[in-house]
């Protein structure tokens, strides 16, 4: 429990670390620094404030410290997105990315594009670290519902598609595809997804799973996977990555991207 | 989850950092509502490109070009001609961001004389 400055104080700590480790390999990817003036701002503005939604459900299953009401979880979802932008703006300008010549609405993308993947770091930076144990016993009772699990399915899918999510090799992949292999990317990213979820347990369950293959796939596979599809498609659209994309390449983008979101889904109590 | 009285109150730290990050989000939202609700999400860009200086160098001499754009919306691609007398020399910038500027130098082999020497911008990528 927190409840001291100075214990306050080492949980933005890690929230800092969350960030600075999850966003790196963004900060580091050239089309995301383009993608900060090149977006139309009002995907931008949509990308943003959809994050506070993701943000306070982050907090609400883990956090970077442990949250009892819902005004914690509000006050540590600003918190976090300033410690992303904070931490983002000083890595950009390092890099040069960022520079004061630059005008306002240039420099202002740039971050605010960062400071979506940057605050999920931030997120979950406790559990990065590997000190998430007593954060996730506070906010077990959640976790293990089946609104939570999904929940927990989502983040994961974001957790390892996020990264690769805005690189031009995702169009290039989906267009070498046929559309063979992209029906054969499903089928594996599907059974991936429940070889994981079945040997490590469901996302948000303790342990093993029980009960039979057929039912658990019904039951937790396949929303699962429903919900990595859908994330993939938000992120997508959100980076502009189907825009002119014919329905079926953007459905190939979405196969391609769905297989490390599946992966992200099936790990996520690991993770998240 | 249900408030419990014994639940000790947040310490004055995270309403600091929670104040701060929601005094960047207002401001960061702020810039970019401002430029999605002016709408020129589907504007094009109007570039300008201009001679910034001459220099010598080994071989010739290096022609310092800055492109400007007055529109809100980017553009990718953007290639640039120099013509003096039968010279022509291209170049070409990744971007040139809404509002924003970019640099690019033009090298020629013969000499310069300034009155003599244009430089425009042919043609960009919309991204």
């Amino acid at each position: 429990l927190v409840h001291s400055d100075r214990q306050y104080a080492v949980s933005l700590a890690r929230a800092v670390a969350g960030a600075a480790i999850f966003s790196l390999p963004l900060m580091m990817t050239m089309e995301m620094w383009w993608l900060g003036f090149t977006l139309q701002p009002s995907r931008l503005l949509i990308f943003t404030l959809a994050n506070f939604a993701l943000l306070y459900g982050l907090s609400h299953v883990a956090g970077f410290e442990a949250t009892q009401t819902w005004l914690d979880d509000i006050l540590d979802t600003f918190a976090a997105y300033g410690v992303a932008a904070i931490t983002g703006s000083l890595i950009l300008a390092i890099f040069g990315v960022i520079e004061p010549h630059m005008p306002v609405r240039e420099i202002a993308g740039k971050i605010a594009i960062q400071a979506v993947p940057a605050s999920f770091g931030a997120m979950i930076g406790a559990k990065l670290l590997g000190e998430g144990e007593e954060i996730e016993q506070q906010e077990r009772r959640w976790r293990e519902s089946y609104g939570g699990r999904l929940f927990l399915a989502l983040a994961g899918a974001m957790f390892l598609s996020f990264t690769v999510a805005p690189t031009e090799e995702m169009r290039l992949i989906a267009y070498r595809m046929t559309p063979w292999h992209a029906l054969l990317l499903v089928l594996i990213s599907i059974l991936a997804l429940h070889a994981i979820v079945y040997f490590v347990g469901f996302p948000g369950q303790k342990g093993r799973s029980q009960g039979g293959h057929g039912m658990n796939l019904l039951r937790q596979t396949l929303p699962a996977y429903a919900v990595s599809v859908l994330s993939c498609l938000y992120v997508l659209w959100c980076l502009g990555m189907l825009d002119g994309a014919s329905p079926v390449v953007a459905a190939m983008s979405v196969a391609v991207l769905g297989l490390p979101a599946a992966i992200g889904a099936g790990i996520a109590r690991v993770v998240i | 989850m249900a408030k419990n009285p014994k639940t000790p109150p947040a310490p004055l730290l995270e309403w600091v950092a929670a104040a701060l990050g929601l005094a960047i989000a207002v401001a960061l939202i702020g810039i970019i509502a401002r430029e999605a609700l002016a709408g020129r999400d589907g504007d094009l860009p109007i570039l300008a490109a201009r001679v910034e200086g001459i220099e010598a160098m080994p071989g010739g001499q290096i022609v310092r070009v800055v492109v400007t754009n007055d529109s809100g919306s980017t553009a990718a691609a953007v290639e640039i001609e120099g013509k003096a007398g039968e010279e022509i020399i291209h170049a070409s910038i990744d971007y040139v961001p809404g509002h924003g500027q970019a640099r690019a130098a033009l090298l020629f082999k013969r000499n310069l004389r300034a009155d003599d020497l244009t430089v425009r911008v042919t043609g960009f990528q919309l991204p």
